[in-house]
């Protein structure tokens, strides 16, 4: 499979032994790895931190012959189409669209709750590495828009305020109301008995949904397929940031290892099979680091997206 | 494997997580307004939906959530004695969420003058249908492994249909949601407020602005393109799904899939919006497949 131009995708930097630290990204970066890693294809990929560059305002997005192609989801079936391996018609790939849904906002929701939504694991974590990532003024408003992005998925799925019943401030400031009573100091006693719930409801969502996973590996090596397919690289990367992000409390993987460990494997291996330790095997990628644009020329570009919505 | 919960033991922990409401309030006892209610009065229980589009034609509502429950109730062959009624604003209802059921009190011999009916949320209907049938049959030891699998061949095909049903609730939701248009008139948008008390899923949306500027993001424009084509995607899954089969998944009766993917499929069908009506006629099984569930649910919600 040869191609004119080169695909390029842009992505939320590597942390944590990773090579992204979102969902998304790491979906797509696997997927792209595992096509291209005969080597017959290169590709581009820029670690981006501005997430403007995109024309939907989120990345992952891939720019390939003129095209710009947005969310995670289409992007996997873009690459999937120009494999040639288009999705079948035959039951097994029709179940997969199903399940690929199903991953797509559960597993995806549980991964951002863990991540996010508690705000220790927040602040120890993704908090952690943004901060160290994005230059001066975005360094302190931007992940607090991405947090609260992510907090207006999970809340209607009720799975933003799982482990907390007071979200706790930790520098990051809500705005007081004149008329605000005073909040009611928490005992010590009942703020175990609130963790304990917070983290037996954490368990439970979690258990519902690697239940009805588990057993679609019983037969092959990865979902409902011999080969690798879009929706293995999804459920891999949920399970990969679940295992190896940098958070306070997260009782995830303790739950992964002892009830439900081809899950686990499942994504190891998917790693694995895209980053070979084989020094050899390696595709042809050039990594690029797109940098934060000036404060003024954001302003410039953001005026110019108003603009153009009101004018067309 | 997991035990079966017992009827009543699954309706009382159906009421949690609680929630506490205001002071119920009582419902008018006479005969109600619609033409379709029956003139027998408090005696059956009346579900509360949004207003159909054309009741002289099919007493299906517009609103998604509301067909969903209508199906269900048909289904399962229960709403031979349920009225309809779609005169109750949302903001009555639980949560601000319609479809809502209003059980009346039973006839007994010693009910008081001032005792009400209950209203129930749509949450709790499946299992007051449960315990409606469960009065008319007598148990039988196949009945179990039946609640077990809700209606569907086997454990594999239970678990898919949790799958499928997240399907239909986020792509073709999605689909149907970016493209609705508000059907009140313009002075009525004016002065009602729109709000929710339970937030729904975002659209996938970008703020006019971008993210990553010193201004702060506002407004939101839906991006189009990705729902629309998660939506086809979705619906050639269905179609391929169903094949020619009586019943998604290959069940033997209808099941909830069926209610939740008749109520979605039969309001893409009457959407409209171009894209979205030709994009489902395509799959003629489909349409096929909604065509006969609709005729049978009209012709046991009409009796």
């Amino acid at each position: 499979m040869t191609h004119n131009t080169e695909i390029t995708l842009y992505i939320w930097p590597h942390s944590w032994s990773l090579p992204s630290f979102d969902v998304d990204s790491l979906a797509c970066v696997l997927y792209l790895q595992l096509l291209c890693a005969n080597g017959q294809q290169s590709y581009a990929l820029v670690e981006c931190t501005d997430p403007d560059v995109s024309p939907t305002c989120s990345l992952p997005f891939l720019r390939h012959e003129g095209q710009e192609i947005g969310t995670a989801r289409s992007i996997l079936r873009y690459l999937q189409k120009l494999q040639g391996e288009e999705a079948g018609d035959d039951i097994a790939s029709v179940k997969r669209t199903a399940w690929s849904a199903y991953v797509d906002s559960r597993l995806k929701d549980l991964t951002n709750a863990v991540l996010y939504a508690n705000p220790e694991n927040y602040r120890v974590g993704v908090h952690k590495v943004l901060a160290t990532l994005l230059p001066v003024p975005a360094r302190y408003y931007l992940p607090r828009r991405l947090r609260e992005e992510i907090r207006a998925t999970l809340e209607p799925a009720g799975m933003w305020n799982l482990q907390q019943e007071n979200e706790e401030n930790d520098g990051m400031e809500e705005k007081k109301r004149p008329f605000d009573k005073p909040k009611t100091i928490v005992d010590e006693k009942d703020k175990i008995i609130n963790e304990a719930f917070g983290k037996e409801k954490l368990l439970e969502k979690a258990r519902e949904t690697f239940d009805l996973l588990n057993p679609l590996l019983a037969h092959h090596a990865f979902f409902l397929s011999k080969q690798v397919t879009p929706l293995d690289c999804q459920v891999a990367a949920c399970i990969l940031l679940l295992r190896n992000a940098q958070t306070a409390k997260n009782p995830i993987p303790a739950l992964l290892d002892e009830f439900y460990p081809k899950i686990a494997e499942h994504s190891d291996r998917i790693l694995s099979l895209a980053f070979p330790a084989d020094e050899k095997a390696k595709a042809q990628v050039t990594v690029g680091v797109a940098s934060h644009a000036n404060p003024l020329v954001q302003l410039g570009r953001a005026v110019h997206r108003v603009i153009k919505s009101v004018s067309s | 494997m997991s035990v079966p919960m017992p009827k009543p033991l699954q309706r009382f922990y159906s009421l949690f997580p609680l929630r506490i409401y205001d002071e119920p309030f009582s419902l008018p006892t006479t005969t109600s307004t619609s033409p379709f209610a029956s003139g027998t009065g408090p005696a059956h229980p009346t579900l509360f939906i949004h207003p159909p589009s054309d009741p002289t034609k099919s007493l299906l509502s517009t609103d998604v959530e509301c067909v969903k429950w209508q199906a269900y109730l048909a289904l399962r062959g229960v709403s031979k004695s349920i009225n309809i009624r779609w005169d109750l604003s949302p903001e009555g209802a639980i949560d601000q969420r319609l479809p809502n059921l209003y059980l009346p009190v039973k006839q007994m011999q010693n009910v008081k003058a001032e005792m009400k009916g209950e209203l129930l949320e749509s949450s709790r209907i499946p299992s007051w249908v449960d315990g409606e049938l469960g009065q008319n049959r007598a148990p039988r030891g196949e009945d179990e492994d039946d609640h077990i699998l809700e209606g569907y061949v086997d454990e594999d095909a239970r678990d898919e249909s949790r799958a499928w049903v997240m399907l239909l609730e986020t792509d073709i939701d999605a689909a149907l949601r970016a493209t609705s248009t508000n059907r009140d008139s313009f002075l009525k948008r004016l002065i009602t407020f729109p709000s929710p008390m339970v937030p729904e899923r975002p659209l996938l949306t970008k703020p006019y602005t971008g993210l990553s500027s010193m201004i702060t993001p506002f407004g939101s424009a839906v991006i189009i393109t990705p729902i629309l084509e998660r939506y086809a995607e979705a619906l050639k899954a269905l179609s391929l799904r169903l094949g020619g089969s009586r019943w998604f998944l290959g069940s033997r009766g209808p099941t909830a899939l069926d209610s939740v993917a008749f109520a979605y499929l039969h309001s893409a069908l009457e959407s409209l919006y171009p894209e979205i009506r030709e994009e489902a006629r395509k799959w003629v099984n489909l349409v096929a497949w909604e065509q006969r569930v609709r005729e049978s649910i009209s012709a046991s919600l009409h009796h």
